[in-house]
């Protein structure tokens, strides 16, 4: 029973931890978009409140993606389902952006945050396919030499 | 028993045990080389058979009832997988769920799946996911070191 209430505390926490480097992930990614537009705009300043509501808005679409879809960015294979879950996120952060003002309702900046962040998407799916990769390899390798009996033991 | 052990590059596996007297700890050490008695008693198709847990590809648990897998075959297991777990575990068996053990020397490929997980394909084709719990374990293993190791 311990050891079930445990396994379940662990599981929750590792959930807990790919929510907070979605977060992060993805908060980096829009702050970027925020200061260039910024800078193209020659303000030097960026709004406090405005970074709050990124790194919100940021939290409750990791919890979104990682309870509700399937951590679809992390998907072995980009099907129908995945397209969708994408592009409803991509809309909701686009939609947070106008609603809360960070690109001061511009339509264009908020039209080109979208086809930003679809390429956010992208990049992320296109890096977690490629470290999973890299991973394979390097977990056949080590199979290969455990079954040589070079691993060490 | 004064233990000597010599790494070799080359060669076949060689033990070479120096004795006075055939005593039944030289007999044992002399068995567990030969991989007498440990065996596993399997039944198949009414017929029992002692089984070399090298050949057995993975072991799985169903309603109680423990199953070998081999190559070709499907046997039934007296010893349950806590015990086979236990007692091969140093021979590349490898619990990778509460209902099943793979025998590592088995594996032909192993693949990095989303969510940390492992799917393993066996050389029979068959392939097994592992969970990120025991993925954990699976990766120290290969690495080489083992769960105590980490406890």
């Amino acid at each position: 029973m311990k050891n079930k209430a445990k396994e379940k505390l662990k599981r929750y926490l590792g959930w807990e931890v790919a929510i907070e480097y979605k977060a992060c992930l993805y908060f980096f990614c829009i702050m970027f978009f925020y200061c260039v537009y910024l800078l193209c705009n020659k303000t030097y300043l960026a709004h406090v409140v405005h970074m709050f509501e990124m790194i919100l808005t940021a939290y409750f679409m990791g919890y979104l993606q990682v309870y509700l879809f399937g951590n679809f960015d992390e998907a072995e294979n980009i099907s129908r389902r995945e397209v969708l879950y994408g592009i409803f996120c991509i809309c909701l952060y686009g939609g947070a952006s106008y609603v809360m003002g960070w690109f001061e309702r511009s339509p264009i900046a908020t039209l080109l945050f979208l086809i930003y962040m679809a390429l956010v998407y992208l990049c992320v799916y296109l890096c977690n396919k490629v470290k999973r990769m890299v991973d394979t390899e390097h977990l056949n390798q080590m199979l290969a030499e455990f079954k040589k009996g070079d691993s060490g033991t | 028993m004064k233990l000597t052990m010599h790494k070799i590059s080359q060669g076949e596996d060689e033990v070479i045990i120096k004795y006075q007297v055939m005593n039944e700890q030289v007999k044992a050490i002399a068995g567990m080389v030969q991989g007498v008695g440990q065996k596993i008693c399997a039944v198949a198709e009414g017929t029992t058979m002692m089984l070399l847990p090298e050949s057995i590809l993975y072991l799985e648990s169903v309603d109680g009832v423990t199953y070998a897998y081999l190559e070709d075959q499907v046997c039934r297991v007296e010893s349950s997988l806590f015990e086979l777990a236990l007692f091969y575990g140093g021979r590349g068996f490898f619990r990778c769920s509460k209902s099943m053990i793979l025998n590592l020397y088995k594996i032909s490929f192993l693949k990095s799946e989303p969510g940390n997980r492992i799917r393993a394909t066996m050389e029979n084709g068959e392939q097994v996911m592992i969970s990120r719990r025991y993925a954990k374990e699976l990766r120290q293993i290969l690495k080489g070191g083992s769960k105590e190791d980490e406890e």
